[in-house]
C-alpha cells in the first residue's frame, strides 16, 4: 500500500510462561531508516525482534506490514514478505558447509521435477563472492563446515546472508558483538548502504556510540516495555546511555 | 561417494612436505583417500572379509555371496531409513516391531482373509505410515525425546503382532509372481535374491535426494540444529516427520520382503533389529547427535554386517556369537571414522558438500 509505514507493531505482548517478555510495545520502521533498539540485558530486545520475524508469534497485539495485518506463523513466513535477520545467535548449523548455510531454506535449484536438484556450482560462487565482500578472503573453500569459523567470520556470514537475500526489512540482532573494528565499519557501511537502497534497518546493539552514529531513530527498551523513543538528532549519544542506564531524570 | 576439492600443496601443514614435489603428490593422493567419508566402515569392511576368506574357503563363492546379500537387504534397508531419520537428528527404536507387525498383517489379509494381495500390501504399508507418523506428531508434539517415545509405540506394536495370530506363524507355499518380485526369485543361476536391487534402488534414491536436493539439505539442517534450521525458514517439523514416516514405511518393506523371500511371517521375528538399524547407521558414520552421517555408509555397514553373519557359520563358529561380533565391530568403526576425519584434517582436506 503506497503511504503506508513498512512495518507497525501496535501493543504488542510476548511471555513465556509467567515470566513477561516483551509488553504493550509500540514500535515502528520506515523504508529508508535505520532504527536503533536498546536496553540492558533482559530488557527484551531480542524477544521484540523475534516476533518481528516469526519466530515467535505474539501473545497478543497488532503487526502491519506494508500496510496489511500480518500474522507470521513461522520465520519462512516472514522471510517470504522480505524480512530478513540476523539472528544474535546467528542461526548457523556448524557441521553443515559454508554454502549450504548460506542458501540453507533459500536452495537454488536446476533441472524439471522429478530431477529437479541443487544448483551447487553456482550456489559455491555466490556464497564466495558475497563472503569476499564481506571481507572474508583468506577462505579456502566454500565446502568447508561451519565450525571451523572463527566467531567474526560466522558473523560476517550470517550479515553476508541476510544481505545477499536483503528484501525489504533488515534485522540485526547485534550484528557486531564479536567483530574487529575495521569489520564492523564494514557491516555499518552495508548497512547504510542498504538503508539508502530504500530498506528498513532494525538493529540491536549495546554500543551507544555506535548506535548514535548509524541510527536515524533510537528506541530504548526496559523491562519488557518501550521506555522512549528518540530522533538521532534531537539527542546526544551520552543522553541516550544515561537513558539506557535508568538516569531518566537527566 | 564423497569426492575432494585438491588443495594442492598450499593447504599442507607439515613443514617439508610443501617443498619435495614426489612428497606433495603422495599427499594429495592420501588426502583424496580420507576425503572419502566411508573410509572407516570399508577398511573394517577389508579386515573382515579377509579374515573370513582365510578362515572358510567357501566365503568367496556365490552361495556365501547370496547369503551375505540377503542379511545385507535385511539390515541395509531398515538400516538407510534409521540413518536418515538420525540425521534429522529423532530415533526410531518402534523399526523392529514395525518389521514383524506390517508384513504379518499382508500375510492376514491376503492369506488368511482373501483379500487382493496388491491391497494387503498396501494397507500394509499405509499401516507403517501411520505408525511412522504417529512416533513423529507424538515426539514433536509432546516434545519428548524420540528415543522414549518409539521405545514406548514399539513395546506397543510388538503386543499387537503376538495377539494378531495368537503369536503363530503365518506361512505362503503358492508361487504368486508378487512373492517373486520381493524376494522369492533368484537371479539366473545363482543364489542371489532379487530383493538386493530393492537395497540398490532405495539407496541410490535416498543417498542423491540427501546430497542433491534441497530437501536433503533440511534433513541435515534439522539434525544439526533445529532451531537454527527454523529461523532460516526450514519446516522443521514437516522434515522431521517426513523422516519418521519414512523409517517405518521402509521398516515394513524391510520386513515384507523378507517374507517374500522366505514365505513366512512370524509375530516375533528381528526383535533385536532395532539395535541392529542403530549400529548400522553409526558405523556407516553417523552420529548419535544428528545432522551428521551417509546413505552409502549404511550401506557398506549392512554388508559388513551379512558378511560376519555368513563368515561366522561358514568358518564353524556358532553364529550366537554374531551380536558380540557386532559389538567389537560397532567399536572398531566407530575409532576408525574418528581417526580418519583428524588425518584427513591433519592433510588439509575439505570434503565436496
Ligand atoms: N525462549 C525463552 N524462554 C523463556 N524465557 C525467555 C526466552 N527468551 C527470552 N526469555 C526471557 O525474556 C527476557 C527478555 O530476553 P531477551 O533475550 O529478549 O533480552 P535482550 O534484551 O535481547 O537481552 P540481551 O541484551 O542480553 O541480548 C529475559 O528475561 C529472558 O530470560
Ligand atoms: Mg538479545
Amino acid at each position: 500500500m503506497p503511504g503506508a509505514k513498512l512495518f507497525v507493531l501496535h501493543d504488542v505482548t510476548k511471555s513465556f510462561g509467567n515470566l513477561v517478555a516483551i509488553e504493550g510495545v509500540v514500535f515502528e520502521v520506515d523504508r529508508g531508516e535505520i532504527v536503533g533498539l536498546v536496553g540492558d540485558n533482559g530488557a527484551g530486545k531480542s524477544t521484540l525482534v523475534k516476533v518481528m520475524n516469526g519466530f515467535y508469534s505474539p501473545d497478543r497485539g497488532v503487526m502491519r506490514f506494508d500496510g496489511r495485518p500480518v500474522r507470521f506463523n513461522s520465520p519462512r513466513d516472514a522471510r517470504s514478505v522480505g524480512i530478513e535477520t540476523v539472528y544474535q545467535d546467528l542461526a548457523l548449523i556448524p557441521a553443515l558447509s559454508i554454502w549450504r548455510n548460506f542458501f540453507l531454506g533459500r536452495e537454488l535449484k536446476k533441472g524439471r521435477a522429478p530431477f529437479m536438484h541443487l544448483a551447487k556450482a553456482e550456489m559455491r560462487n555466490i556464497t564466495m563472492v558475497n563472503l569476499r565482500e564481506m571481507g572474508l578472503t583468506r577462505l579456502r573453500s566454500p565446502d568447508e563446515p561451519v565450525d571451523i569459523l572463527s566467531g567474526g567470520e560466522r558473523q560476517a556470514l550470517a550479515i553476508a546472508r541476510a544481505r545477499h537475500f536483503g528484501g525489504s526489512l533488515l534485522v540485526l540482532d547485534e550484528p557486531t558483538s564479536a567483530l574487529s573494528v575495521k569489520e564492523t565499519e564494514k557491516v555499518s557501511e552495508a548497512v547504510r548502504i542498504a538503508r539508502d537502497g530504500g530498506l528498513g534497518v532494525v538493529i540491536i546493539d549495546h554500543n551507544i556510540g555506535h548506535v548514535h552514529r548509524i541510527c536515524d531513530r533510537i528506541v530504548i527498551m526496559e523491562s519488557g516495555r518501550v521506555l522512549n523513543t528518540v530522533r538521532r538528532d534531537e539527542v546526544t549519544a551520552q543522553r541516550v546511555a544515561d537513558m539506557v542506564a535508568g538516569r531518566h531524570a537527566l | 561417494m564423497e569426492g575432494v576439492t585438491s588443495q594442492g600443496t598450499g593447504a599442507v601443514t607439515e613443514p617439508g612436505a610443501t617443498r619435495s614435489v614426489g612428497r606433495s603428490s603422495l599427499v594429495s593422493m592420501l588426502a583424496r583417500v580420507f576425503a572419502v567419508q566411508e573410509l572407516g566402515v570399508l577398511a573394517a569392511g577389508l579386515v573382515i572379509g579377509s579374515v573370513f576368506a582365510f578362515l572358510s574357503p567357501e566365503f568367496l563363492t556365490m552361495a556365501s555371496a547370496g547369503s551375505i546379500l540377503a542379511s545385507a537387504v535385511q539390515f541395509g534397508i531398515v538400516g538407510v531409513g534409521v540413518t536418515v531419520l538420525m540425521i534429522a537428528g529423532e530415533f526410531d527404536l518402534s523399526v523392529a516391531s514395525v518389521y514383524s507387525l506390517c508384513p504379518l498383517v499382508m500375510a492376514w489379509l491376503w492369506i488368511d482373509h482373501g483379500v487382493n494381495v496388491f491391497l494387503s500390501l498396501t494397507l500394509a504399508l499405509a499401516l507403517a505410515a501411520s505408525i511412522g507418523a504417529i512416533n513423529g506428531l507424538a515426539t514433536l508434539l509432546l516434545n519428548i525425546p524420540s528415543f522414549i517415545i518409539t521405545l514406548a509405540t514399539g513395546l506397543f506394536w510388538a503386543g499387537v503382532s503376538l495377539n494378531l495370530t495368537g503369536g503363530y506363524p503365518i506361512s505362503y507355499f503358492g508361487t504368486s509372481p508378487v512373492m517373486s518380485w520381493l524376494g522369492a526369485a533368484e537371479m539366473g543361476s545363482s543364489k542371489i535374491s532379487v530383493s538386493i536391487f530393492w537395497l540398490v534402488a532405495i539407496v541410490v534414491i535416498l543417498a542423491s535426494v540427501l546430497r542433491m536436493t534441497a530437501t536433503g539439505n533440511w534433513v541435515f539442517a534439522c539434525g544439526g540444529d533445529g532451531r537454527a534450521a527454523r529461523a532460516m525458514g526450514v519446516p522443521v517439523a514437516v522434515v522431521k516427520l517426513g523422516c519418521f514416516i519414512l523409517s517405518s514405511v521402509l521398516a515394513a518393506f524391510t520386513g515384507i520382503v523378507q517374507f517374500g523371500s522366505f514365505g513366512s511371517a512370524t509375530p516375533t521375528q528381528g526383535s533385536d533389529l532395532a539395535l541392529t538399524a542403530l549400529v548400522v547407521a553409526v558405523v556407516g558414520g553417523g552420529s548419535l547427535m544428528g545432522g551428521r552421517g551417509s546413505i552409502v555408509g549404511a550401506l557398506l555397514a549392512a554388508i559388513v554386517l551379512g558378511m560376519s553373519y555368513t563368515g561366522l557359520v561358514l568358518s564353524g563358529v556358532s553364529t550366537t556369537w554374531f551380536q558380540s561380533f557386532v559389538g567389537f565391530l560397532l567399536l572398531f568403526a566407530v575409532i576408525m571414522n574418528l581417526r580418519m576425519e583428524r588425518l584427513g584434517a591433519r592433510f588439509g582436506v575439505i570434503r565436496k558438500s
